[in-house]
Parts: C-alpha cells; structure tokens; sequence
C-alpha cells in the first residue's frame, strides 16, 4: 500500500467506508454468480487503460511543467476493471497515475470505485443507481477528461475545465442516482449525486494563490446533477453543481478558517453534420467566501464570479484525421473582466501584492490536429495562441512576472487498450 | 468483341462491388432469446451500451465487428446513424467513466456466429448469405 501511495486514503472514515465497498463487492462477487458454466461476473470481466505522453513548449511562462525550455510533465496512465455480477449489478474500478507539471506528481489515485445497481431496464427506459467513488457527469467532458481519447484537444478548454480547479469538480464518494429515457429520434437523461469532494493541494493554489499551513475540506455534502437531451445529430445539457470547502488548523493570520461557497454553472450544445462538429459551452461559477482574518488579502468575506465559455468546430477531413479550430475566453470575475479591480485592489491590500490585471483574464485560439493512426493509438499536435495568465496555474508561475501574450505548442501520443 | 467482355468484366466487378456493399444486413441473436422483435431506439441502445437486460431479465451481450471492417461500417451508419469512430468514443466515455462496459469485438464472421450461438442474450449481425439455424434473427420494428 505504501508503495502505491494511494491518495485520500489517509482519511480514516473514508478508508473505511471504501473498505466496506470493497467487502460488498467480493461478497457480491462469491454469492451472486450467475447459475451456469461459468459465473457472469467472469464471463463479463474486462479489462481497459491507457498511456498518454505530451510535449509542451511555450515561449513565456509556464504550463504543465517548465515549458520554456520544453517540458514532458503530460503523463496519463489509467487501468480500470468492470464486471456484472448479475443482470442489474455492475461494479467498476480506475487507478489513475497523472503527473502535470507541478499541479500533479504522478502518484497513483483512485480514479473511481463504483458499484452500479440499476433498478428498472426496459426497452425504452432505463433508472439506477451508483454507489462508491463516481466521476461528476459535467458538461460534455468532465467524467473522462483525463483519457486522450475523448477529450478534444490535448488541453481540455480551460474556460470550463479549468485545470486549476480538476480537483473541486472531478469526482465524488457518495451516491449517484441516473435515469434514461430514449424515444423515437431522442434521449433525455438524468443524473443526480450527492457525495463528499476528495480535495487536493491544487485548490489551495487556485484559490488563496498558495499553500497554506492548513487545509481545506469539503465540509458539508456536494450536489451535482445534469440534465442531457439529445435529438438526432443535436446534444443539449445543463450541469449543475455545488461544493462547500473550509478551510481548517489555519495559523497564518492572514487566512483564518474561513469557508468558500462553489458553484458551477455548464450549458453546453453539439451539433454535427456530416464531417462537421460544432460544440460550444458556457459556465458560470458564483464563488463566495466568508468568516476569513480580517487581513485576508480579498478580504475577509466576498463574492467573485469566474466564468468563461469555448466555441469549438472540428471536420473529419478522412476517417482517420480530425482538424480542430477552437476559441475559448475565461475570467476570474465576470464584473471585472479584463481583472483591473482586482490588480488595484490586491496593490491596496493591508500587504502590497504585486499582480497584474492579465492574471484574471485569457482569450485563447486554438489549432490542432488529431491522427488516428489505428485503433488504439493516437497522435495529436495542437497550437495556441494565447492573452492573458488566467489559465496558469499558482504552483508554477508567479503571478508579479508573468507575461501577457504567449504561445504554446504540444503534441501528444496516445495508446489505449 | 473483347471490348464487350472487358465491359462485361468491369460491369460484373462494379454490380457485384455494389451487391456485397449493401448486402443485406441481418441482426441476430441467441436461439433461446425470447425478443422477437426490437424497435429501431432500441437497437441504437443496446449499441451504444446503454440498454443492458432483455424484456425478460436476460443480461444483454453486445458482439461487434472491428471498427473498420465493411460489415461494422456499413451497419452502424445504417442502423446506429453515426460513423464508427464516433460509436466508439460513445463506448470509451462509459468504459473509462465507470458507467459502463465495451462490445466484445470477435475477428470474423464464423466467430460472430459462434459467439452470437454459444451466449445466452447475445446480439450481433451478419450478411444473409452467412446466416445458419444455429441462431435466430430478430425483427426490426
């Protein structure tokens, strides 16, 4: 176990509740075997992962890794298992290694760990539920964003995937209720959960700028939901979540105990037609916090609201390659978006902070490529050109000397099996 | 002469061409599946692995063919509506997302029937001419 350093699992009450998975689901295993030659759940084993290397050059700034001179820290491994124990039991698991940049060392995690009861299946319908470690189904992309893949570019649009903030939205230990309904030319489904975040480090970067002597935790239960239509060649979804972080044993005075407030907001739309994919999304996340020290730099309460959106076209120019044009645009207030507020108001703070306004604010265009050189492997090579730090992450730049316009280059391999 | 032949040569290669590109495609299952027929969103559900049991509580077994066999190809964009590769990232989100399984691909048409033959609540398909009692077809409603 040590030797895997498993994330989160130092958390007592969360070890044990996993435990308790665990145990449910090699009883399930031993007793609900289906009667015949050979158990369902072997008969319906499988096996699947992948392994994705980038490169990423900038000519200013950093991201994932020191990317000025060149930087390799874009490594995906992920292997996960599912069976059905039975007709209405399911049960999936995903270990997942990720190093990115400084955000992520490559520590192996537990990605998911589920068990899938689904309680009516009809020819037209289908409701159930999860229980265990389920991925947010948020927006378009979120529950498979760290698989090459599915996701579209190299770089998932930060404008809503803000790779600062994965871990706030990423994935959730709790209970997941699901519902599908297909009709004649359309499918609308549901999903509703309720669990507690398994935070990491990276939060405090993106939201206090810094590692603090103490830590946040998801204090009380998380709810995300979305609500996905589609109709022929046209996908709707609305996603909502909401997350409380406190933070806890702060000794710097110029923090506190103090609680954020999360919320996110994703409208997103597909449309395609022949060769031609359209996706465009829009988030919103109202983000309030409170009962922090009197010399916290944003103050001790308040209200910001990020937010941003990404328009995307990709065409299949042959079956097996796919070109890409994508504009997106984030900010850190969506009552100071081009971040001049903010940079007055951290000059005026009891402590001078020296942070310019293109810290709170990036426009991005995006070009790629996406080569499907067979089934299981793939090779992307993507461009973009950049306005504004807004993207970057605390844990690799410093905010005083960041530079305003840059450029990025990445290309990126991919295996799956 | 040998002008009309090299014609009739060609012709035949392009009808016959023509003839195994549409070659009716058939969807079969188990012998001792009791659905007898399956409506068109059904189908496209139990495809893209979202329908998972039988009206009669059977476990539903998916069997494709490669993404870029002719058969595969022709029959997801005939029955499914949407191109192979778009069929499969559908499977990789439930695959690398917990939510659910992938087909099990075979590598030829004698392996589907074997497959579709020796797994209680299989489904897969075939060309007519391929097809044998071993297994049963089911009606599109």
């Amino acid at each position: 176990m040590k030797v895997l350093k498993l994330s989160y699992l130092n958390d007592s009450s969360l070890n044990d509740w996993l435990f308790t998975v665990l145990i449910t689901v090699l009883y399930l295993l031993v007793n609900i075997s289906y009667a015949a030659d050979q158990p369902m759940w072997k008969k319906t084993l499988q096996y699947h992962g992948f392994v994705t290397q980038g490169l990423i050059k900038t000519d200013d700034n950093h991201f994932f890794g020191h990317s000025e001179t060149g930087s390799a820290a874009l490594t995906e491994l992920g292997v996960n298992v599912s069976s059905r124990a039975s007709k209405d039991i399911m049960f999936s698991a995903q270990l997942l290694a990720r190093r990115a940049g400084e955000m992520y060392d490559g520590s192996i995690e537990l990605d998911y760990a589920l068990i899938d009861y689904t309680v009516s299946s009809t020819a037209s319908s289908q409701y159930g539920m999860r229980l265990g470690r389920f991925k947010n189904p948020l927006g378009l992309y979120n529950d498979t964003r760290d698989v090459a893949f599915t996701r579209p570019s190299v770089f998932m649009p930060q404008a809503i995937y803000f790779d600062n903030l994965r871990n706030a939205f990423l994935s959730n230990d709790g209970l997941l209720l699901y519902s599908d309904l297909w009709g004649e030319n359309s499918n609308i489904s549901f999903q509703l959960g309720i669990g507690k975040t398994p935070v990491d480090l990276n939060l405090e970067y993106a939201l206090l700028g810094e590692d603090t002597a103490g830590t946040i935790k998801d204090e009380d239960m998380t709810i995300i939901s979305r609500l996905l239509y589609e109709r022929g060649s046209l996908k709707l979804a609305l996603s909502y979540a909401n997350t409380s972080l406190k933070m806890h044993d702060t000794n710097q005075i110029f923090v506190g105990d103090g609680v954020f407030e999360v919320d996110i907001w994703i409208v997103s739309l597909q449309y395609y037609h022949k060769d031609w994919t359209i996706t465009a999304e829009w988030a919103q996340q109202p983000l309030t916090w409170n009962s922090f020290s009197a010399f916290f730099p944003a103050g001790s309460t308040g209200e910001y609201e990020p937010g941003g959106y990404f328009l995307q076209t990709s065409y299949q120019l042959h079956e097996n390659i796919e070109l890409l044009l994508r504009y997106e645009e984030g900010y850190a207030d969506k009552n100071d978006k081009d971040g001049i507020i903010r940079e007055t108001k951290l000059a005026a703070a009891p402590f001078f902070i020296t942070s310019p306004a293109h810290n709170y604010y990036t426009n991005d265009w995006v070009i790629g490529a996406r080569w499907d050189v067979s089934s299981q492997f793939m090779l992307r090579a993507e461009y973009h050109s950049v306005e504004g730090a807004y993207f970057l992450s605390r844990r690799e730049n410093d905010v005083a000397t960041v530079i305003k316009d840059w450029n990025l280059f990445s290309i990126l391999a991919s295996y799956r099996f | 002469m040998c002008l009309m032949k090299f014609i009739s040569v060609i012709m035949c290669l392009i009808f016959s061409g023509i003839a195994e590109a549409s070659s009716s495609i058939q969807i079969i299952t188990h012998s001792e599946n009791k659905q007898q027929t399956v409506s068109h969103q059904g189908l496209k559900a139990i495809f893209s692995m979202r329908w998972r049991t039988w009206e009669d509580g059977t476990p539903i077994h998916v069997f494709v063919l490669s993404d870029n066999n002719k058969l595969h190809v022709n029959f997801t964009k005939k029955y499914i509506g949407v191109f192979p590769h778009q069929l499969r990232k559908a499977w990789d989100r439930l695959v690398f997302s917990g939510t659910g399984q992938a087909p099990i691909q075979v590598g030829s048409l004698e392996e589907m029937l074997n497959k579709i033959h020796n797994t209680p609540g299989s489904i897969g398909y075939i060309t007519t001419e391929k097809i044998n009692e071993s297994v049963k077809t089911i009606v599109l409603e």
